[in-house]
């Protein structure tokens, strides 16, 4: 079992995402209990990105649910093209037949994500995001997906997929979720990564980058994690930050680079006036 | 008890189950909520794993049974607890972090006030002594805190009356109409009219943190973490002699607290005035008539009352409603005097005293926060406070 956990490490890492070992434990038993897998953790540390590149190593579909305040069953599950039932029943009626069944038929059926999931061969990866933004109601709607990978259409029946999809769902915990859909899922909080780990991801997104510079915006970026920002640099800021210095050929970091780019890490005022305030060398010299 | 070791995976199938299923029961009484099919997923991964492994059980017990991010940090220790037979270790005492403004803690017991406020006396003792935290939620309250909240930001975010929409001038939606007629045969049953989207009320909670707010900081905290946990747009600001939006990191480290030298700039000593001039032309865009502003402050000013009340004048005209609690309102004999408090008071709407749960929610129940319909009628019904037109006072509290 080992092995396998270790080829899906070396797996991710083929797609740019470095995995730790517990990370991709979990992804692994997820995929092999058929479990969704919820991920909780700060912004910007791989989440979203996961799902990405379980896709890629699969070689399927990603099928992706963004949740906002207001999703409901009709933009999420499925609807029926009215316009399109409506003018097959005029022109039935014109000539006398109208057939009913015919009307609610998959012919007349928009699928919305997770329908398509269900229904996609081979079995794709569903990717829920942010799902404490939907609301409640959205939530306990997808907890009969979540468990029994099955979808109820009045008109047409259940569908039940054959070959569940992978899902994973990401939460930035802006409201607790419920212990039900908590239940139905494998859970991972993901954290900031290690310095090592952060620099090796550098790394892999920008190989132009020189190993000794990747490790000191690693440290530079875990120092700035410590200040408790209002918007801590995650991930993506680390890579941008990495990006920038090579776009301006630096060899390497100071004072006068750090504070043309400063602004790939520290996205608010209140931050980068604190940052000022305790002195760009907490970046540069780090 | 029997424990489970890596050997005994191979050979004791029996005694396999029987320590997991006892591993889920004995997780309960830290908190876990498991049950039978956490056991259940939990073997099945045991099947897909190296059991020989202790770490790779771990891991993968870890997401079964953790459903929260605490779960998630204290399952470890748990684990390593009911397999490895390790016991919980003392974790290493810290040296307390120096206060903000230097002085040595005998100094400051010399000068140490007889503090009388309603949760008791807290006598001989500095606020600041032995504090790491500038800000740390009262974690008893915190789940009663959230569902006043919850019900506080219900009757905030409440649509208006049928009466409020319906002017008369609406004109008939078309694209809707048709839309929905498309799922009636293309008859127009109902009409949907053009309305205004409902603008969702925001709330900014500005909270005092000076020397003579200390007591009821972990429950302003706890309250301010509350308002992070609910469905309304929240600003959270914090201010002493400046202002400083700490929104994020009220949500994120609220509960295991902030550190001081996480609020750069706030020292001590009270400049409200300043501050709400700060919040208006810094923070403008966060104004209008659908914010409701909540100022918790025992409103001891610094600075000269004219510059609280042409601050309070100017925020009150580009806000829908200035809301004051003050913990001290319920002390047997204060009275609202103090230079700023008198400066500030005819541009609040509600005046209220909130310093623990069981005010906080006499508060809201009184309808201190919702927003006026006409004047405020709601307020002299309720019995809330129209600081404002009457000048009176009234405390929620007791």
């Amino acid at each position: 079992m080992n092995g396998q956990v270790r080829q899906l490490q070396e797996a991710l890492r083929s797609v740019h995402y470095v995995a730790e070992e517990g990370l991709a434990t979990v992804l692994y038993l997820s995929q092999r209990l058929r479990r969704p897998l919820l991920l909780e953790g700060p912004a910007g540390v791989g989440k979203t990105a996961l799902a990405k590149a379980l896709a890629e190593v699969r070689s399927v579909n990603l099928i992706r649910l963004q949740c906002y305040e207001g999703l409901d069953a009709s933009q999420a599950l499925y609807d029926w093209d009215y316009p399109k039932q409506l003018l097959m029943a005029r022109t039935a009626f014109t000539h006398g037949d109208v057939d009913q069944t015919a009307l609610y038929s998959e012919r007349f059926l928009i699928e919305r994500p997770l329908l398509r999931a269900l229904r996609e061969r081979p079995a794709p990866v569903l990717l829920v995001d942010e799902v404490d933004r939907a609301d409640e109601e959205f939530e306990a709607m997808l907890l009969e997906i979540l468990s029994d990978f099955q979808i109820t259409i009045p008109e047409l029946g259940t569908f039940r997929a054959e070959e569940p999809p992978s899902v994973v769902l990401t939460s930035n915990r802006t409201r607790d979720l419920s212990d039900a859909l908590r239940r139905r899922c494998l859970y991972f909080w993901v954290d900031y990564p290690s310095p090592e780990q952060e620099a090796a991801i550098i790394s892999l997104h920008v190989p132009q980058m020189a190993p000794h510079l990747a490790r000191q915006i690693a440290r530079s970026v875990r120092r700035l994690r410590k200040l408790s920002l209002l918007k801590p640099p995650g991930l993506a800021e680390s890579i941008d930050f990495a990006r920038a210095l090579c776009e301006l050929g630096a060899q390497e970091l100071d004072e006068t680079v750090t504070r043309l780019t400063v602004g790939c890490l520290l996205k608010t005022q209140e931050d980068a006036a604190l940052v000022q305030e305790r002195g760009l060398n907490l970046i540069w010299n780090a | 008890m029997e424990r489970l070791t890596a050997e005994e995976f191979g050979y004791l199938t029996a005694g396999v189950v029987n320590q997991v299923t006892h591993f889920g029961a004995w997780l309960r009484t830290y908190g876990f909520q498991t049950g039978i099919s956490e056991t259940l997923t939990a073997m099945a991964a045991m099947t897909q794993l190296d059991i020989e492994r202790m770490d790779q059980v771990c891991c993968a017990f870890r997401s079964i049974y953790s459903r929260t991010p605490a779960q998630w940090h204290m399952f470890p220790r748990l684990f390593e607890r009911y397999f490895l037979h390790k016991e919980p270790r003392l974790e290493q005492r810290h040296r307390l972090q120096p206060e903000e403004g230097g002085g040595s803690d005998i100094v400051r017991r010399e000068h140490a006030p007889w503090m009388q406020t309603v949760q008791g006396t807290l006598a001989g003792r500095h606020p600041e002594d032995g504090e790491r935290y500038a800000l740390r939620a009262d974690g008893q309250v915190l789940q009663d805190v959230l569902q006043v909240t919850r019900s506080a930001v219900r009757a905030l975010v409440a649509p208006p009356s049928r009466r409020a929409w319906m002017r008369g001038n609406e004109r008939i939606d078309m694209r809707r109409t048709i839309r929905l007629a498309m799922r009636r045969a293309g008859e127009p049953m109902t009409l949907q009219w053009r309305t205004r989207r409902p603008d969702k009320p925001r709330v900014l909670l500005i909270l005092d943190i000076s020397g003579s707010m200390k007591p009821y900081a972990p429950f302003f905290t706890a309250l301010a973490w509350s308002f992070t946990r609910v469905r309304v747009r929240t600003q959270i600001f914090l201010f002493s002699t400046r202002l400083l939006r700490v929104t994020a990191l009220v949500s994120r480290h609220a509960v295991n607290g902030i550190p001081y030298d996480h609020l750069p700039g706030l020292k001590g000593g009270t400049r409200i005035g300043t501050a709400l001039k700060e919040l208006m032309d810094r923070h403008g865009g966060l104004l209008n008539r659908h914010t409701c502003v909540i100022i918790a402050s025992d409103g001891f000013d610094a600075e000269p009352p004219l510059q609280l009340h042409s601050a309070m004048r100017d925020l009150a005209a580009r806000v829908g409603r200035v809301v004051w609690i003050n913990p001290l309102l319920a002390e047997p004999d204060y009275q609202p005097t103090a230079s700023g408090m008198s400066a500030a008071l005819p541009y609040v709407d509600a005046f209220v005293d909130v310093h623990d749960v069981a005010s906080w929610r006499k508060a809201v129940s009184s309808g201190a926060l919702h927003a006026p319909s006409n004047g405020d009628v709601h307020a002299a019904a309720t019995g809330a406070v129209p600081a404002a037109s009457t000048g009176a006072l009234q405390a929620a509290g007791p």
